[in-house]
Formats: C-alpha cells, sequence, structure tokens
C-alpha cells in the first residue's frame, strides 16, 4: 500500500489523531496515518475499513479513491508533501542527465524547463498546457526515458546492495563483541572461584590472598558486567529502557541489601488466630447492598480481620526479660 | 487547673522548636522550615490555618495527626510534635528535600531500570505498612511522596487518609487527585479497600516508565474515558456487579489493548506487576504485601540503593519549591 522509504522516516507526531475516527498516537502509538490524493489524511484501521471493497469516495471530499493510491506521509506540512508527488511523477519523465546533452548550457536550459513545468503544476498556472508539454516530451524521448530509468535502477540495486554489506559487518563486529566480553566473565569467575578455593585451603591470612588477587582481577577486565550480582540468574538482565546498562559499575548493590527485608518493620505481627471464611455477623446486614460492595472492593473479611486482630493485639507477645516491672508494693 | 497543665505542657513543646523561614502556603496550612532545638535536627512545620473553618478544627489536620501518630515506618513521614499556638495548630514533621515528581519532571535525570524498581518498592513498603496497620492513604500522587537527603521516598500528606474495613462505615468517593483516581471511586463507590491505593501505584509506576502522567482526564468522565481508552471498557465479567456501582454510566466499549503497545521497552516481569495493579476488579487487583513479593523485584536488575537513586541538583535554599506545591490542596 504505501512504500518505505529507508532515508526519510514517515512523519509522525504525538498530536497526531486520526480526523475519520479520531484514535489518537497518546494511546495507539502504532498507527499510520496516510495520504490520499486528495490530501484528506487517515488512518490505516479507516482505510481498511472504507476501502476493502474497491473505490469509494473521500469521507471528507468524496473524491473517488482507491486503497493503493495511499502513501505514507513525510512531511508535516501537506503542502510540502503534494510537492513532493508532483516532483516525483515529473522525476519519472524527465530523467536526462549531463552527460545525455553536448553541452552544460544545454543541460541548464533543459532542468530550467522542467523547473517551469513543475512550478505550473505545483502552483495551478497553465495546468492544462502544462500537461500537454509533459506528454509531447514523453512521446517525443520514450526511448531514452526508458533506457535512463533502466539505469537508474540498475545504481539503486548496487547502493543497496553496498547498504547490506555494511550492515552485515557491523552485526559481525557486535557478535565479535559480544564473545569477548563472554570471555571476559568467564576468566573473571574462574579467579573468582581460585580466591575462593584458596581462601579455603591455604593458611595465610584471607586479608593478604584477597589484596593479592584484587590486583589482578582489575588488571585483567576494565568492563564490569551486570551478570555478576547474582549468580542465579543467567545473562544480562539489565537492559530496559536504557541501552549500555549492563556497562554501569554501580550495578551491583551492597552486600548488606543482600540480605534486606522489604517486609520488616518495627511492628510485631498479630498473630495467634485463624481467620474463617464465614462468621455469623449480625453486622454484616448494615450493608445494605452487598453487591454494591463487593464491586467497589470492600470485603466482609475486612471487619472480621481487624476486630480478630483488635482483639489480639499484644495478647501473646512475651515481655522483654529485662523489663519486667516489679509488683507494687 | 487542668487546662494550666495542658497550656505549660504544650508551651513546653513550642519552646523546643524555632520557625526559621517560610518555605510554602497552601489553601490550609503554611510550612516553615524549623529547627528543633536541642538537637539542631532540620524540621518542617506546618501551621494550619484556622480562620475559615467554622467550627473546630479542620478535618484534614485531625486526619493527619490521626494517621502519623499511629504509623512509624522508614518509608512515611514522621510526625514528631503538635503543638498550638495562640488559636493555631501547628505539626513538626520530619523536614524533606524534595519529591517524586521533581525528580519525575527534571529531565537531566536518567532513570534506570533499577531506580524505578527501588522507587516502587519504596512506595508499597510505606503503603503495606499502612494498609496492615487498616489506614487508606487515599492520596497516593508523585508529589505526595517525598524524598528524603538519603533518598529514601517517604508516604506523606495525610490529610485523606483514614481507616477502613469498619462494617458500618460507608466512606466518600470523592478522593484521590484524578489522574490516580481508581474506577471504582469514579463510579461512586461508598465502600472500598485497599485496591484505590494501589491502583494509584500502578499510575505512579506508569508514569515512572514514560515520565509523562499516564491517565491524565480533564473532568471525572473524562478520566473514566481515559482510562476505559488505555485498558479496554470493563465488562461485568472481568469485574462482577460493576453495573451496581451508584454513579455507573455504560461507556463505549473500547477494546483491551496489550500494554506492551506503549511501554514498548520494559521487561516482562514490570507489565506483569503494572498490569495486576491495574485490574479493574478491585478485589483481584494485587495487594501492597502481594506487590512486593512479586518476581519483579527479585529479577535483575536489583533495585537501587537509595542513596545512588537520581536526585534533582538543587541547593538546600530552594526546597521551598517543593514545599510549596506539596501544599497543593488534592
Amino acid at each position: 500500500m504505501a512504500t518505505v522509504d529507508r532515508f526519510l522516516p514517515a512523519y509522525s507526531s504525538s498530536e497526531d489523531a486520526c480526523p475519520i475516527c479520531k484514535s489518537s498516537r497518546y494511546l495507539n502509538p502504532n498507527m499510520k496515518l496516510l495520504v490520499p490524493p486528495c490530501f484528506h489524511k487517515m488512518c490505516e484501521a479507516c482505510i481498511d475499513r472504507i476501502f476493502s471493497l474497491g473505490p469509494a469516495p473521500c469521507p471528507v471530499c468524496q473524491q473517488i479513491l482507491r486503497k493503493t493510491n495511499f502513501w505514507t506521509q513525510k512531511f508535516e506540512d501537506l503542502q510540502v508533501e503534494r510537492e513532493l508527488q508532483i516532483r516525483k511523477r515529473i522525476a519519472k519523465f524527465f530523467n536526462k542527465r549531463t552527460e545525455d546533452f553536448k553541452s552544460l548550457r544545454l543541460y541548464n536550459d533543459y532542468l530550467e524547463e522542467v523547473e517551469e513545468l513543475t512550478f505550473n503544476l505545483i502552483n495551478g498556472v497553465d495546468v492544462q498546457e502544462t500537461e500537454e508539454r509533459i506528454q509531447r516530451f514523453a512521446q517525443e524521448n520514450r526511448d531514452l526515458i526508458a533506457s535512463n530509468a533502466a539505469r537508474q535502477q540498475r545504481e539503486e540495486r548496487m547502493l543497496n546492495h553496498r547498504l547490506k554489506q555494511e550492515r552485515s559487518d557491523k552485526e559481525h563486529q557486535r557478535q565479535l563483541y559480544l564473545q569477548q566480553l563472554e570471555e571476559e566473565e568467564v576468566v573473571k569467575r574462574t579467579q573468582k572461584n581460585a580466591i575462593i578455593n584458596q581462601l579455603a585451603s591455604s593458611n595465610q591470612s584471607a586479608s593478604e590472598i584477597v589484596a593479592r588477587n584484587a590486583i589482578t582481577l582489575k588488571k585483567s577486565s576494565m568492563a564490569p558486567s551486570a551478570a555478576r550480582a547474582t549468580p542465579s540468574s543467567s545473562g544480562p538482565t539489565g537492559d530496559w529502557m536504557y541501552n549500555g546498562a549492563h556497562l554501569d559499575d554501580d550495578e551491583d548493590m551492597d552486600i548488606d541489601s543482600e540480605e534486606f527485608d522489604p517486609l520488616s518493620s518495627l511492628y510485631c505481627d498479630v498473630g495467634g488466630f485463624e481467620l474463617k471464611p464465614e462468621y455469623y455477623d449480625p453486622m454484616a446486614s448494615a450493608i445494605q447492598n452487598p453487591q454494591m460492595a463487593t464491586a467497589g472492593g470492600y470485603l466482609t473479611r475486612f471487619s472480621h480481620q481487624r476486630s480478630l486482630e483488635a482483639a489480639f493485639t499484644g495478647l501473646l507477645i512475651p515481655p522483654l526479660s529485662d523489663s519486667i516491672p516489679s509488683p507494687p508494693s | 487547673m487542668r487546662v494550666e497543665v495542658g497550656e505549660a505542657m504544650n508551651a513546653r513543646t513550642e519552646s523546643r522548636y524555632v520557625k526559621d523561614k517560610k518555605i510554602g502556603e497552601g489553601t490550609y496550612a503554611v510550612v516553615y522550615q524549623g529547627t528543633e532545638i536541642s538537637t539542631q535536627r532540620m524540621v518542617a512545620i506546618k501551621k494550619i490555618k484556622m480562620g475559615h473553618f467554622k467550627s473546630g478544627l479542620d478535618m484534614s489536620a485531625i486526619r493527619e495527626v490521626k494517621a502519623l501518630r499511629e504509623l512509624a515506618h522508614p518509608n512515611v513521614i514522621e510526625l514528631i510534635d503538635v503543638f498550638s499556638h495562640k488559636t493555631n495548630l501547628n505539626l513538626v514533621l520530619e523536614f524533606l528535600d524534595t519529591d517524586l515528581e521533581m525528580v519525575i519532571k527534571d529531565t537531566d535525570l536518567i532513570f534506570k531500570a533499577a531506580d524505578i524498581k527501588s522507587w516502587l518498592l519504596m512506595t508499597l513498603r510505606g503503603l503495606h505498612h499502612c494498609h496492615r496497620n487498616w489506614l487508606l492513604h487515599r492520596d497516593l500522587k508523585p508529589n505526595n511522596l517525598l524524598i528524603a537527603r538519603d533518598g529514601q521516598l517517604k508516604l506523606a500528606d495525610f490529610g485523606l487518609a483514614r481507616d477502613y474495613g469498619e462494617m458500618t462505615a460507608t466512606m466518600t468517593s470523592q478522593v484521590v487527585t484524578r489522574w490516580y483516581r481508581a474506577p471504582e471511586l469514579l463510579f461512586g463507590a461508598k465502600r472500598y479497600g485497599y485496591g484505590i491505593d494501589i491502583w494509584s501505584v500502578g499510575c505512579i509506576f506508569a508514569e515512572l516508565m514514560l515520565r509523562t502522567p499516564y491517565l491524565p482526564g480533564d473532568t471525572d468522565m473524562e478520566q473514566l474515558d481515559t482510562i476505559f481508552r488505555a485498558l479496554g471498557t470493563p465488562t461485568e465479567d472481568e469485574w462482577p456487579h460493576l453495573t451496581s456501582l451508584p454513579d455507573y454510566v455504560q461507556f463505549k466499549a473500547y477494546p483491551k489493548t496489550p500494554l506492551r503497545t506503549l511501554f514498548t521497552a520494559t521487561t516482562a516481569d514490570a507489565l506483569d506487576l503494572l498490569e495486576k495493579m491495574l485490574v479493574y476488579n478491585p478485589v483481584k487487583r494485587t495487594s501492597a504485601l502481594e506487590a512486593i513479593q512479586h518476581p519483579y523485584f527479585q529479577n535483575l536488575p536489583r533495585p537501587t540503593h537509595p542513596a545512588r537513586l537520581p536526585k534533582p541538583a538543587m541547593n538546600i535554599n530552594e526546597g521551598s519549591v517543593a514545599a510549596k506545591r506539596r501544599l497543593d490542596p488534592g
């Protein structure tokens, strides 16, 4: 339906909204707005809906449109978009090159003429006459146009090939780099294990061994990696929203926070009772509309648990041994 | 005689602190930076305005004192003292530099996955502490999550907090700043549970990843529309008795779109947790305890140590901006 241009990405803004179905970029980041020849853009979903059964009138201006005539918007200003379309059409016919002319002067005159035709079409000056001139030119130069078009295609293919080559080279380099990182990681791990073994078997002082090995460790690798934070998980999981997170060296937490318990609290858990799923509770009839309460997220369990906790708070907690008050005399 | 004893105690409390300078003003309170004389500890003194309350004390001041007297936790702001001066009530609170909204809005800061995990974990820890003491915060949003100099995040502004679970009590649904308000509140539920706070945390979690509010609606109706457009319109199947809620209105049936389409760069475990926080049926929504135990917090990367979290660059004297916005009526 729409051609993808590698060099010029499709125009997209956070304010985009389809004027037909009112869907917006904010809630549908993948929305694609396409432009028809009458320049009343709409989203891909709408196009599918309206034009999948064949040509149909544009919902805005009633001009008959086909699904295949839509293209991706490249510029914010639709005037620019229109000019681009015209220039593309002109370029299809007027594809002569410098080497097709006897002198530079003639080539420049030719360019001048092309520019004049383009200007007329864009600004709607003598459209009828201009179209005729284009047709005449196309007829007269049919062979040259065809051979030039073929040459252009050939050149494009070459370029594509070169780009593909470059991309695969880059990918290859990246693979090599990753492999290197992995190897370093393995080396580091074996060294670490060696320290542990040394610590276990040797009778030298621990700090001495660690200090000696720390120097070799530092030398062997300058790039720390995320995988060492916990041995249980494999591979770097740190890539999230932020590329290269695994190259950051403050990734590993302090040793003491490894044992950090997020649920620790100064407050004692209230225990000693077992919450039953249901109780005989005359108070529950105070809730006039139990369905409404459930829909709101209220559970009668809250009330029961809270009452039980209130009853058991502090009940089964032994006093601190050194703070037993002496009986009043 | 009694009265005199009380007054003497009050005078003693008051004499322990000095007000240094005004750092912010809201509709119902003025905040001063102050010092505890004996320890030279910096404190914030929140002076409740009495003028425009016709009978007695302002409700939110009572709620705040009541709630904070119950709670002591590293992730909940500390209420150090309360005293009155003439006819004004003064709350002496822990002094905190900045808030999460300032952090989110500071475009100079780059968040790593581990940073977001750390802030979320601290929020949930504070919230779990409130919930296990049968207290709902009812106004969670980034600018009520204050951040201490050492990086600890603390729940603050308990002006709307109240206890929950009581069988006989109905509560108002006009709570929580709109963008963070759970759908059951928007439908006018008068009995609800911890789910409303979890919904807010879900919105904050999304905001931390997007760096822009996740569900910004201009009116209550538009808020529901925004929620449904983002998460799909709920059905009776996934939210039983939904239609019996007081202010229920039929909405256009939007399809459910996977969160992945908006949160493109997030890990699967993070999205799973977010999804569990934004479940429509409040009974099925995850609790703070379950959220803390979610694999997201066990998986790598580990949460950043609070001291190493990104912080907006500012000197001590600029604390007033944070304090001022903190006072905006919720």
